[in-house]
């Protein structure tokens, strides 16, 4: 009997030293099937290192409470992904395994653009917590026959701020109809108030006219919202509305109704991400839109120039290792792996957004794409926001405010004091919370 | 105590894992909840947990008279949207369910199955109420369909998602969901009348009103103080409505939309302040406490065994 017990023992103690080691990370709902398509990219790296490669996926919603209770409690995977605008945060909790390291071997700064390189770290930090392994960017989607039946020129349309109005009063005017629904097409549809994505889309308008969300004055940061030149360029984007270009049912709906009202043929522009161009290409039963009339006839153009500059908003998903990992050095050989541009173009591709590695951007996939090339385009002119640890606070703000400036347009009570008035209120807010 | 224990002793062994499962999962977290009320608990203090700075009452005096605070952003609105709500659901729903349940107590006809219909909506979690009636007030939704295309009340369609209509956008899915079970609740009570008050009632002379005056409403009261309590706390604490259908938690749902545990959860978790969040839960806690000594004041001598 005691043999037996030792023997089992024994076989156990073994099969513990030999066991394949695991490592676990914690995803967003990237792609159409989130562990499937992620287990499919780091299959050749758990064959080459023995190990299990344990994916989770967390809910947009819940993924924020769900990692800071990890960051707290110490309980958690080995791998997280962040929204580039939380890496500060997280940073500033000094939980997160500097990944200098791994970034060097990457190819460092000169791999990157500008924009995703600062996304790595707390703002003003010499460490590097994060690496970068998604894009996301905005540009505007246009439906070719409509704007070719209006007599706008595309390329005249996207190039500055009045072309972009006047191409938009001639699209109102335009007597053409979708040829299935048989109705006119609005001009412009994107979201009010209902979405998660308030202040990525006002973020352009303000930047475009010189304003900025928060800006650096004697060493704190502070609120710009209420700047002359971020009202302006505010007023400038409420006005789309307030003179109808951007219908009123449109303001009520969130940004993924926004784009199924794109694809169904009821709107001639919508700005979005570059996961609608992967649509276009997927058959319905696929989750894509490949056969509709809006998805034969789509082009995309970059941000129009503002009197100031031209910007668009970046922004996308990081991979950062905690302090309490076991496994380090395997996390950051996994980190490399999926950093590197080969297999970051290729989970770019599958999530339907953009790669981070220069490299990968210069792929003729990429680049010789008449849609994604737009993209290339217009990341030039791709902006983040700053890796405050507060960032958090002041988005939230800004959104609650930006959604009191739409009510007052869907309440026709719109007017140039009344978004001052409510950016001033907002400033005062964000003031306070970075304080 | 020997005695004592021989007598109640096998009962207390038996309560003992239930009294543990409570002590572990609800009151020590409370406690947590309420000393957490007390500390500057933030993005930068997390890690500390209950180690961080303590503060004493800093995060009730924010809540209470610092009018700069951005954790008050939305707040008055908040409360008043959250009490004309709770009045207005729990008046619709109490009606209704009474109304309707005097409906069905009566020989009719397939009863059962318009019994087991009208429950439906009460079956339905509510987050999932949200996010279907959040499409159904589209402006192009279903409802403006019905109002507008079909019935013509308005000439134009109106935007229930925004402005002052959002009030009605959240009272009338809660109503629709709730009332089926104050229905049904007081149906119970109702058959529950002795039939003999009604004949003695009848051979007396007394008219409908007064029939339904003196034996229905009397009989009725335990029941009625039990759904105000259910009801009333249930629209104070109310969240996944409104959580599901302004852009599923994005978003602000506006002045007539926002309700206390929204605007709470917002400026807890979105500009986490979490020692602050926990004053202000506190306060709701002890608002409910208060509310519930008023209520027993009023429905005292209805909860009497008799």
């Amino acid at each position: 009997m005691l043999k037996k017990a030792l023997s089992s023992l024994a076989i156990l103690a073994l099969s513990m030293g030999f066991a394949q080691k695991t490592l676990e990370i914690w995803i967003m709902p990237n792609s159409p099937k989130p562990i499937d398509d992620l287990k499919a990219i780091v299959a050749p790296f758990e064959k080459a290192n023995n190990v299990e490669v344990k994916v989770t996926v967390l809910d947009w919603g819940v993924a924020w409470t769900r990692i800071t209770t990890a960051a707290t409690s110490g309980v958690g995977p080995d791998i997280v992904q962040l929204g580039t605008t939380w890496v500060g945060a997280i940073t500033a909790m000094n939980v997160l395994e500097p990944v200098d390291d791994v970034l060097q071997a990457l190819g460092g700064s000169e791999a990157y653009l500008p924009a995703v390189w600062n996304t790595t770290r707390l703002y003003g930090s010499p460490t590097a917590t994060a690496m970068p392994w998604f894009s996301e960017l905005r540009a505007f989607y246009y439906r070719t026959d409509a704007l070719k039946a209006a007599g706008v020129d595309p390329d005249r349309m996207f190039s500055t701020w009045q072309d972009f109005e006047a191409g938009l009063a001639q699209l109102a005017k335009s007597s053409f109809t979708d040829p299935v629904t048989k109705r006119p097409l609005f001009p412009l549809c994107a979201p009010g108030k209902n979405t998660w994505d308030v202040l990525h889309n006002a973020a352009p308008w303000i930047w475009g006219n010189g304003g900025e969300i928060v800006k650096r004055v004697g060493g704190k940061w502070q609120s710009a919202l209420n700047s002359p030149e971020s009202l302006e360029g505010l007023d400038f984007y409420f006005s789309l509305a307030v003179k109808g270009y951007i219908p009123t049912e449109a303001l009520e709906k969130n940004t993924a109704q926004i784009e199924a009202d794109f694809q169904a043929g009821r709107c001639a522009v919508m700005s979005s991400g570059p996961w609608v161009i992967r649509g276009s290409r997927l058959p319905e039963a696929q989750g894509g839109f490949a056969e509709r009339v809006a998805a034969k006839n789509l082009g995309v153009a970059p941000y129009p120039r503002g009197p100031k500059g031209r910007y668009t908003f970046f922004g996308g998903s990081n991979l950062a290792i905690f302090k309490f990992s076991k496994n380090k050095e395997l996390a950051k050989e996994l980190l490399k792996f999926l950093g590197s541009p080969e297999v970051n173009y290729k989970y770019a591709m599958t999530a339907g957004n953009l790669p981070t590695q220069k490299a990968a951007w210069e792929r003729p996939e990429i680049k010789n794409d008449p849609l994604l090339s737009r993209f290339v385009q217009a990341a030039q002119f791709g902006r983040t926001y700053p890796t405050l640890a507060g960032w958090g606070e002041v988005e939230n703000l800004a959104v609650q405010h930006l959604g009191m400036v739409w009510d007052t347009v869907t309440q026709k009570r719109y007017s140039k004091e009344a978004l001052k008035d409510l950016m001033d209120k907002a400033s005062r807010a964000i003031n306070e919370a970075v304080k | 105590m020997r005695a004592f224990w021989k007598k109640y002793g096998l009962a207390y062994t038996f309560i003992a894992p239930a009294a543990l499962g409570m002590l572990l999962v609800h009151y020590w977290p409370m406690l947590q909840g309420i000393y957490m009320s007390f500390l500057d608990l933030n993005l930068r203090t997390l890690s500390l947990y209950l180690k961080a700075p303590f503060v004493g009452l800093a995060n009730y005096y924010e809540i209470l008279f610092n009018t700069e605070s951005t954790f008050r952003t939305g707040f008055v609105y908040a409360v008043r949207t959250t009490i004309l709500y709770s009045l207005v659901v729990n008046l619709l729903t109490l009606s209704l369910g009474l109304l309707v349940a005097h409906v069905l107590n009566r020989p009719l006809f397939l009863r059962g199955l318009w019994r087991s219909l009208i429950l439906l909506p009460w079956v339905v979690p509510s987050y999932v109420v949200g996010l279907l009636w959040g499409f159904m007030w589209l402006k192009n939704g279903v409802i403006n369909h019905i109002l507008v295309d079909i019935l013509k009340i308005f000439s134009e369609k109106p935007s229930w998602l925004v402005g002052p209509l959002t009030f009605w956008a959240i009272v009338i899915p809660t109503v629709w969901r709730s009332w089926p079970f104050v229905m049904i609740t007081y149906l119970a009570a109702l058959q529950s009348i002795p039939q003999e008050l009604y004949e003695a009632a009848k051979v007396d002379g007394a008219s409908p009103w007064q029939r339904f005056r003196h034996i229905t409403w009397p009989s009725l009261r335990p029941v009625t103080a039990i759904l105000v309590l259910y009801g009333v706390l249930g629209t104070f604490y109310s969240f996944n409505i409104v959580y599901m259908m302004f852009g599923h938690g994005a978003g602000y749902p506006g002045e007539w939309g926002d309700l206390l545990m929204t605007n709470l959860f917002r400026n807890t978790f979105g500009l986490w302040k979490f020692g602050v969040g926990a004053a202000a839960s506190v306060l709701y806690m002890a608002m409910s406490v208060a509310f519930i000594l008023f209520w027993y004041r009023v429905f005292r001598e209805d909860l009497k065994a008799r």
